[in-house]
């Protein structure tokens, strides 16, 4: 954990409340980023990222200052989708129907940006579709978030033999898809 | 290397996660294996292309006024005591596990201590006063008779042996 969050965290633990903005605004983006490509839903993704926010003050003291908070704020947000996801597969059974997907998140005022935002974040999605959730959330987290294997198992909790073999399964079945359907995308540069 | 055990490896190789030997030995069976080293080029340009897509997507953000709300909501929400039982969370497998190592160990404690209790549930008697003894309905004293009594169910065993029994005769 580097000395700035160490500082932050005690400072909020000792009542310093308005230490935990500073704190949390690094993940601001990224947690909904990776909320919103687990849970397919910019609304859907605002409620777990906010769920985490919440979660991470409030147990804030149970938090061990001599590891990352990066990896224990993700581990919380995994949990946190987990449990809305296993939520909505319920409700979705209950009321018989399709899980809402896409609104946009991003792209601002422009049309155009946003048409294509929109266009390329279904392109993605599609390529995550293909992926169980233990799947996805590796992929996720090892290559787009680009945390490495034991960061990916500590969050996850789950061992890196596990991470190697999901990533594994993930990167061949996201290989057919790319290949299948957008292979315009074959060769680009990062 | 065979084909069979570079195409468990080729999407580790992909994203640099194998140890420095086995990528050495993937590695020279790629340049003897066009079809792997096909697949390993694909692997390696959909990675790419998934990233690439990732980055063109634009980062979602919140609105100000969301991110205000969210921190209003923060402040309004007391920090949970720490907890007793925080850091001995046990993951579900390994529970499960320490039960089942529980439950078969009380088991075998429960069965090995069986066998003695059975010994101890019957007692013996040697001789009893009130019993009948055949002999000495004949006039004889040679008949002598032990008694087990078992404290479970009452059962009570009479077993008569004759002292000058010699053996003589056994089995004819």
């Amino acid at each position: 954990m580097n000395e700035r969050e160490k500082t932050l965290v005690e400072r909020v633990l000792s009542g310093d409340l308005s230490a935990f903005e500073p704190l949390i605004t690094p993940y601001r983006k990224p947690l909904l980023g990776l909320a919103y490509r687990i849970a397919r839903n910019s609304e859907d993704a605002k409620e777990v990222a906010q769920e985490t926010f919440l979660r991470a003050f409030k147990y804030l003291k149970n938090f061990n200052v001599e590891k990352s908070f990066k990896s224990w704020i993700y581990q919380i947000l995994v949990h946190a989708a987990r449990n809305y996801r296993n939520k909505q597969v319920k409700y979705e059974t209950l009321m018989m129907s399709e899980p809402v997907k896409e609104t946009a998140v991003a792209g601002g005022d422009d049309p155009e940006r946003r048409h294509d935002d929109e266009e390329i974040r279904s392109r993605l999605m599609d390529c995550l579709d293909v992926l169980t959730p233990r799947e996805k959330e590796v992929f996720l987290l090892r290559d787009i978030e680009e945390m490495n294997i034991q960061e990916t198992a500590g969050i996850l909790r789950c061992s890196a033999i596990s991470v190697r073999v999901h990533l594994s399964a993930a990167r061949k079945k996201i290989k057919e898809r790319i290949k299948d359907r957008y292979p315009e995308y074959l060769g680009r540069e990062p | 290397m065979n084909c069979k055990k570079s195409e468990k490896h080729i999407p580790l190789l992909a994203g640099n996660e194998l140890s420095a030997t086995k990528a050495a030995k993937v590695r020279a069976h790629l340049e003897k294996c066009e079809a792997c080293l096909r697949e390993a080029n694909e692997i390696e340009g959909a990675l790419k292309a998934a990233k690439t897509l990732a980055r063109l997507e634009g980062a979602a953000d919140w609105s100000e006024s969301e991110w205000r709300h969210l921190l209003r909501s923060i402040a309004a929400t007391k920090i949970e005591k720490k907890s007793v039982w925080a850091g001995l969370s046990l993951k579900p497998a390994l529970a499960g596990s320490l039960a089942l190592i529980l439950i078969i160990a009380g088991a075998f404690l429960f069965l090995r201590k069986s066998p003695t209790q059975l010994n101890t549930r019957a007692t013996l008697q040697v001789p009893s006063q009130n019993m009948v003894k055949p002999d000495q309905q004949n006039g004889k004293q040679d008949g002598q008779p032990i008694t087990i009594i078992s404290k479970e169910t009452g059962l009570k065993i009479i077993w008569f042996y004759n002292k000058n029994f010699n053996g003589e005769g056994y089995g004819k």
